[in-house]
């Protein structure tokens, strides 16, 4: 397994790679890297939060002045942001790439009751998710997922794993 | 206490190019007040009209950005002062339209009206700059500094309805407004 940081460095230069230039983020202690890569690298402007929904509505600020957003959380900030994505980005067809860290994911001890309303309530909005599991998947996923959420003009969420993150 | 539509009226004549994010009955009297391509009325979720601007400031530190948040609207997103001060928006100036109540939704008094300091609340956030203002001459003379000294500014609003405007959520919440303002930033 790739140590963390390599697994940070990859998730952020798949980012940089689609244009990804403007991140909001709030930690989970599986994203802490991906947290320090971001906030280090001089062509991604990053928000760190206070709650998860503020950056639905910073992201979408953002967009309209043109820049390309991402929001980092773990899945408790999915469940907290519902209402902003569904008023801001559904409503207003605002893109954003949700990258959210599954916690509650397969073996995952203590979350999995989170981990079982995940991807339910993702489907409930129609956001379209991708599961990353595997390294070598990750620019392509990240790539693909940016191209839906700019065409569609809605959020596309891109479940992040233990295995993709380089963490146990 | 001033009327609200009054108080924008101040701040429509002072308007230049700023973008200005307006939300519930503030948003509804101000696309009257001053039709502008460069009015934000789409923040959808309530309290999020704070963050929304949070990010026109970041995205566009050229062009000064002004939120007219309301009081409960800030409540629900109390942790955005923080956010926005750590952000250092020098070009945002965050006003609170504070009436005391959930106004669009009935009128029902919010937690301690007008016993919360928002102006106390943004200074241990860390806003360099706080104001209130409960008099329209005030206000007006105060204005031409808090649009060009450096943010973020919160300005506390001390408000009461006055006249009556038409509600129109399918102005405020249109596609075509929201890609208009897309394209004029784009200019």
């Amino acid at each position: 397994m790739m140590d963390a940081k390599k697994a940070a460095e990859n998730i952020v230069e798949g980012l940089k790679q689609v244009g990804i230039d403007f991140v909001a983020t709030l930690p989970d202690l599986k994203l802490v890297e991906v947290i320090k890569v971001i906030d280090e690298d001089p062509d991604i402007k990053h928000v760190p939060l206070c709650r998860e929904e503020e950056g639905v509505g910073i992201c979408a600020g953002a967009y309209l002045t043109g820049k390309k957003t991402a929001l980092l959380m773990q899945n408790a900030g999915l469940l907290n942001s519902c209402n902003g994505l569904t008023t801001t980005c559904l409503q207003f067809q605002i893109p954003i790439l949700l990258l959210i860290y599954y916690a509650g994911d397969l073996g995952d001890r203590g979350f999995a009751t989170l981990g079982s309303v995940t991807e339910p309530v993702l489907d409930g909005l129609g956001i379209r998710t991708y599961i990353l599991r595997k390294m070598d998947e990750v620019a392509e996923t990240l790539r693909g997922a940016q191209i839906l959420a700019e065409d569609s003009r809605r959020p596309v969420a891109v479940l992040l794993t233990k295995s993709v993150l380089g963490v146990k | 206490m001033m009327k609200r539509d009054e108080c924008l009226k101040v701040l429509a004549r002072r308007r230049k190019d700023e973008i200005v994010v307006a939300v519930y009955t503030a948003a509804q009297e101000w696309i009257h007040i001053s039709p502008s391509e460069w009015n934000y009325t789409f923040t959808g979720a309530m309290g999020q009209g704070s963050s929304h601007a949070l990010g026109l400031a970041l995205g566009r530190p050229d062009k000064r950005v002004i939120v007219l948040d309301g009081d409960g609207s800030l409540l629900m997103n109390l942790g955005s002062l923080v956010t926005i001060a750590n952000a250092g928006a020098k070009n945002l100036v965050h006003c609170v339209c504070e009436n005391g109540t959930y106004e669009t939704n009935g009128g029902v008094p919010i937690p301690r009206a007008g016993q919360v300091s928002f102006t106390g609340f943004a200074r241990a956030a860390g806003y360099p700059k706080t104001y209130e203002f409960s008099k329209l001459d005030d206000w007006d003379q105060g204005l031409d500094k808090i649009l060009k000294e450096d943010g973020p500014i919160l300005v506390d609003l001390k408000v009461e309805p006055g006249e009556d405007y038409p509600e129109d959520f399918r102005r405020l919440y249109s596609i075509e407004h929201r890609e208009a303002f897309r394209k004029a930033l784009q200019k």
